[in-house]
């Protein structure tokens, strides 16, 4: 069974046994270390876009948004200065929604925490993590959509 | 969407294609590249016979052998026959006889040789309007150099058309409908921040708002006790998991426009409209969310959600009915 992280309405969906041989490459990341990146095969995956996001490097500092939002201006983002040294996080392909493009896959080396104005911190393991936002059903236009916020 | 023709060289390309017919030799061959929109596509046209070419499409960066054994199309002076509507012919791309995308065509009307053509993508399918007959595209298709469909147009590619755009025509109104209500509440609801004046808002006006943070502060506004008293509903199921309480809640709702019912034209009162009230568990704020009133199949009329797992299960994208409930949920 899958194994789910839920900040509002961002889901983190754990990728576990993923097969190199299915279309998943293994990249170097900044320690050299070996990161899951998934192919042009992997079902759904539309671009080889990479953010990445860690806090030993020069990146320090920065943020990594996986979600905006429409009227609030808030975001769920990975604050690089927030999360304790080591961390690395790295954002792979591109979904788009109304308000913006969005991640499709992050992989976290270390244990990271993901902030939202209205949310409290998540805190989630190392891993690979599907990113899906939560859809909901507009009964005027008869049509699922992603819920935006 | 309309596709892009090239005027300005197609009647050069077409004068090149019937010199080939006329003066070259069996297994001349000339290769057009199309333009705008198909340019990774490649068609090259080889004579065959004295009165036929064969022409082949396949991909500019990488084809596959198969694509040069099947043609795509047949070419005489009078006529053009189009065989396949896709070149990939290891894709699922083309199971739908009737009105799919069909690349090859589309390629091959960019190259500007066929006069009077028109190509519509509509949500459901795509249609050819070939000098005035409107019809859903269909493989093997023969026209003359001026668009004129020859043979028997089957008669599915016909009713397809019209079926193509009475769809089209009722996904676009309920889009606009949603679309005005949303405005409609977002403008009023501006007003009455600026005037602080909220008497022109109802309480089942939080339905229109495709906005969810909109829709909770509307929802805070009235109170959820005060909205839920007001408009006629049910509580299909209340659960609670992981100490966050949730409801399932099913609404009558005013039906905007006119509901087709077996080919009649009815005015319906009210719909069944399914929503989960859940509270944000790090805000304390209620919010309600909008779930099909059939998660199995949301376009179906049958009204069948029936639990508050089954909902969120659907929200997630879970295997249907089966929801897996988050580590963390914050």
């Amino acid at each position: 069974m899958a194994i789910k992280y839920q900040q509002g309405d961002v889901l983190f969906i754990k990728q576990e046994n993923v097969d190199t041989d299915k279309g998943w490459n293994i990249i170097k990341g900044s320690d050299n270390n070996e990161i899951l990146q998934p192919g042009k095969n992997v079902p759904g995956y539309h671009s080889n876009k990479v953010q990445s996001a860690h806090v030993n490097g020069q990146a320090k500092g920065k943020k990594l948004t996986v979600a905006f939002g429409e009227v609030t201006g808030h975001s769920h983002s990975f604050y690089m200065d927030k999360n304790p040294p080591g961390v690395e996080i790295t954002a792979f392909g591109r979904r788009r929604t109304s308000v913006g493009d969005i991640p499709q896959y992050v992989n976290i080396e270390g244990e990271s925490t993901i902030n939202h104005e209205e949310h409290n911190a998540l805190t989630m393991p190392t891993g690979l993590y599907e990113v899906r936002i939560v859809q909901e059903f507009d009964h005027i236009a008869g049509r699922a959509r992603n819920v935006v916020d | 969407m309309s596709i892009w023709m090239n005027s300005i060289r197609g009647p050069e390309r077409k004068k090149k294609i019937l010199d080939l017919l006329k003066d070259g030799k069996r297994n001349d061959m000339i290769i057009f590249y199309p333009g705008f929109g198909y340019r990774w596509t490649a068609y090259s046209f080889i004579k065959v016979s004295s009165k036929t070419i064969n022409v082949y499409c396949y991909d500019r960066s990488w084809y596959e052998r198969n694509d040069h054994k099947i043609p795509v199309a047949n070419i005489t002076k009078d006529y053009i026959k189009l065989i396949e509507g896709e070149y990939y012919r290891n894709t699922d791309a083309n199971k739908n006889e009737i009105g799919n995308y069909a690349y090859t065509l589309r390629g091959f009307l960019n190259l500007g040789m066929v006069n009077n053509v028109d190509l519509k993508f509509l949500r459901q399918g795509t249609l050819v309007n070939m000098n005035g007959t409107t019809v859903a595209t269909y493989f093997p298709m023969k026209f003359t150099w001026e668009g004129e469909l020859i043979g028997r147009i089957p008669k599915k590619a016909k009713d397809m058309a019209i079926h193509y755009t009475q769809e089209d025509r009722k996904i676009r109104n309920r889009n606009a409908r949603s679309n005005y209500q949303n405005t409609r509440v977002v403008r009023l609801m501006r007003l009455a921040e600026s005037k602080n004046d909220w008497s022109k808002l109802k309480t089942s006006d939080i339905f229109c708002l495709t906005n969810v943070a909109k829709r909770t502060e509307l929802l805070e506004h009235f109170g959820s006790e005060t909205v839920l008293a007001t408009l006629d509903h049910e509580v299909v199921h209340k659960d609670e998991i992981d100490g966050r309480k949730y409801e399932l809640l099913r609404f009558q709702l005013p039906r905007i426009g006119f509901v087709w019912n077996e080919g009649v034209r009815s005015k319906v009162e009210t719909v069944p409209a399914t929503y989960l009230k859940m509270i944000n568990p790090s805000t304390g704020e209620s919010c309600i969310e909008g779930i099909p009133n059939n998660t199995q199949s949301t376009w179906r009329t049958e009204v069948t959600t029936a639990t508050v797992q089954e909902a969120l299960a659907w929200r997630d994208g879970d295997t249907i009915g089966k929801y897996v409930v988050p580590v963390a949920l914050t």
